[in-house]
């Protein structure tokens, strides 16, 4: 019994790891009212883009000849020629015609596979609702923002928590040297640059995110280990606050940023306040982050005018882009672990950490291939518990392809591999587990889809919680 | 004096459709008059508006003038087919440009019959040409754009002319010049709408220029 309070309570805080997703509002349909065109025209099944949608992103939402494209006028706060004639004038720029508003909203069902769930049958109307704005204003500034309201049942619980979280940033784009080499991004910074650029978890067609990015360092269960507080690394691949540059040309993209892992809220936890900023620390930032990626074959990432293959041969669909991509991605950090036991005594240190990854994609006409692997490494993740630093290995494959425009199966294949210590109570040390997720994306219309996914896992046999097989049906709308 | 004006404006139309309409031939003759929305309204506005009617005339001859050597013009710009409608004889060879600078795609889906064919995807700048050797409407698709559409009437003759209703009046002029004389049937293609009593037969002498006005109903 005492075994079994133990190894629950140290998992108690994966209980949530792959229910919690990272809410990215990365379907903006205020996009195809300002251009009149379909989702398509960017995605490939939103909130997974095409070629055509991320140069659009990158280029700070604006398609290269913007003005031919828009279908909707913005407002200028200033004529161009003003500036010319007198150069000390504010700089001219617009606003949107229309509030650049739009919404999104998710309604789940969990269906118990394994009997293990508290709740054998769930429905969460909604999972979240999404409000997003983000448009271009003038050549150089791209604003974003989103507000979510959120509700999860963990793993199938009778207690429904429901919270609001919120992400911003304002982006300077082409500040120096060459178009769109070099862009300054403030507010909630990784939205897209955090983690591999090839599996990406505002780019995936599956119901919940990658678990290389959603994982966190297991915490230790104050109650089962004699301490009033255990604060831990509460690092995750989220976005966080700070501030970043990033560029792309033809070929190859960068982001790299400074800010703090160290997060208040992480998004595999439940959170203490009802309405948060994703990604805010109390500490200044003093973590570096560096994604990179490179493209062999396909458009250009930058959106650039590339002549198409043979017109007469050519076999066009929304979705396809030939070509493979590498990516790669590091982040240095540092975190406080404060220790209080129940003698009054305190303790702080500090866990300096790293993660380091390797993403590779192919794309061949219908089919698409992904590979990545993670590894990481924590010095002193669990402070005077244990002098153990903690290695660890994640990594994924996984595959999609359309069988037909609206039909996308995919299948994933993912493995996390904790190296963590032994003898610390309230830690189960016993933590890895594997997960494949089978499933398809329906497109019932360009901006409703419908997902059905079944995870199933192979882990560790302690782990009590979080970890159950479930089959999930999804509803997304975005307008 | 209404009746008086309307003619002036119908010769006028009718010597600027000939003008840069099909060949003349001596003694052709002309058929115009207005083409009038009935009993409801249709959209003007917008890229896919309802605004445009081909009104054209069917020879009840096989003898039907050779199609033209110049190319019609279809363009892809700002994520739109431009012209939304266009009305080519049968025999034309018609440019598809694309001026932005995404790729662009064009799809045919041949109305009566449901064929299909795809004659490519092109970049920034390029231009594919397709000739149409069979009468009939073909809705032409971008595969990468699903809101992109236009429409192209294929027609046996080159007696034909697009008029463009006005929001306001919901009426149009037209006029159709360079007819040889001869029995044709008068008849509309829009994309909502038909001819309220049917086609016409007209039979034209030498010359004549006739005044025939259209009414459009569901």
């Amino acid at each position: 019994m005492k075994i079994f309070a133990r190894l629950a309570g140290s998992a108690a805080l994966f209980t949530v790891l792959w229910l919690l997703s990272v809410p990215e509002g990365s379907t903006m349909p205020h996009f195809s009212r300002k251009y009149r065109t379909s989702c398509v025209t960017c995605h490939e099944a939103f909130p997974k883009r095409n070629a055509v949608g991320e140069a659009f992103r990158m280029r700070g939402f604006r398609f290269v000849d913007d003005d031919t494209y828009r279908k909707q006028e913005p407002v200028e706060l200033g004529d161009p020629a003003y500036r010319r004639l007198w150069p000390h004038a504010i700089s001219p720029t617009t606003l949107p015609d229309r509030i650049p508003m739009s919404f999104v909203g998710r309604f789940l069902a969990e269906i118990d596979l394994g009997g293990d769930r508290e709740e054998s049958f769930t429905f969460l109307f909604p999972e979240e609702l999404e409000m997003v704005v983000g448009d271009a204003m003038g050549e150089k500034i791209s604003f974003y923002g989103d507000v979510i309201y959120i509700s999860k049942d963990f793993a199938g619980g009778e207690v429904i928590e429901s919270w609001i979280n919120a992400k911003a940033w304002l982006q300077f784009q082409n500040v120096i040297g060459p178009e769109n080499v070099f862009n300054l991004k403030v507010g909630t910074v990784g939205t897209n640059g955090m983690g591999l650029y090839t599996a990406r978890d505002a780019n995936t067609f599956t119901t919940h995110f990658y678990q290389y990015s959603t994982w966190g360092m297991p915490a230790v269960n104050p109650a089962l280990s004699g301490l009033t507080v255990f604060d831990g690394n509460d690092f995750t691949l989220q976005p966080l606050a700070g501030i970043e540059v990033n560029g792309v040309g033809q070929r190859w993209l960068y982001a790299g940023g400074l800010v703090s892992g160290d997060v208040i809220n992480p998004v595999n936890e439940i959170p203490e306040d009802s309405f948060y900023m994703v990604g805010v620390s109390e500490k200044a930032p003093s973590d570096l982050f560096l994604q990179l990626a490179y493209k062999i074959g396909g458009l250009p990432l930058d959106g650039s005018a590339a002549k198409a293959e043979s017109p007469l041969s050519a076999d066009p669909e929304f979705w396809r882009d030939d070509h493979c991509m590498v990516s790669l991605f590091g982040y240095l950090g540092s975190a406080d672990i404060v220790i209080h036991d129940s003698a009054g005594l305190t303790s702080q240190s500090e866990d300096d950490f790293w993660r380091l990854g390797l993403g590779f994609q192919a794309k061949y006409k219908d089919l698409t291939l992904g590979a990545a692997v993670m590894l990481g490494n924590n010095d002193n993740p669990y402070g005077r518990l244990s002098p153990q630093s903690v290695d660890t290995t994640a990594w994924m494959a996984e595959a999609y392809y359309f069988v037909y425009p609206w039909l996308i199966p995919y299948v994933r294949y993912e493995s996390l591999d904790l190296d963590l210590p032994s003898g610390v109570a309230g830690l189960n040390p016993n933590q890895d587990r594997d997960r494949i997720i089978v499933g398809a994306r329906a497109a019932i219309r360009p901006n409703i889809m419908a997902n059905l996914e079944a995870s199933f896992y192979n882990e560790d046999e302690e782990i009590e919680q979080g970890v159950y097989d479930t089959l999930f049906v999804l509803l997304h709308i975005a307008f | 004096m209404k009746k008086a004006l309307f003619g002036l404006l119908l010769a006028v139309a009718a010597w600027g459709v000939a003008s840069s309409g099909p060949a003349q031939l001596p003694g052709a003759g002309a058929v115009a008059g207005i083409v009038a929305v009935h009993k409801t309204r249709v959209k003007t506005t917008g890229n896919k508006s309802f605004k445009d009617v081909v009104v054209y005339l069917e020879p009840l001859s096989a003898d039907v003038a050779p199609p033209p050597a110049a190319h019609a013009v279809m363009d892809q710009r700002g994520l739109v087919f431009i012209p939304h409608v266009l009305a080519v004889q049968k025999g034309t060879t018609v440019d598809f440009l694309n001026s932005d600078n995404d790729r662009h795609n064009v799809y045919f889906l041949h109305d009566d019959t449901g064929q299909t064919l795809d004659i490519g995807t092109w970049g920034p700048g390029q231009t594919v040409s397709h000739t149409f050797d069979r009468t009939g409407l073909v809705i032409t698709l971008c595969q990468l754009h699903l809101e992109m559409a236009a429409h192209i009437v294929v027609l046996e003759a080159p007696y034909f002319t697009l008029a463009e209703i006005d929001g306001e009046s919901q009426s149009a002029r037209y006029a159709i010049a360079g007819v040889p004389p001869g029995d044709y049937t008068l008849n509309v293609w829009h994309k909502k709408l038909l001819m309220k009593d049917g086609a016409v037969r007209v039979s034209l002498s030498a010359g004549e220029t006739k005044n025939l006005n259209i009414a459009l109903s569901k």
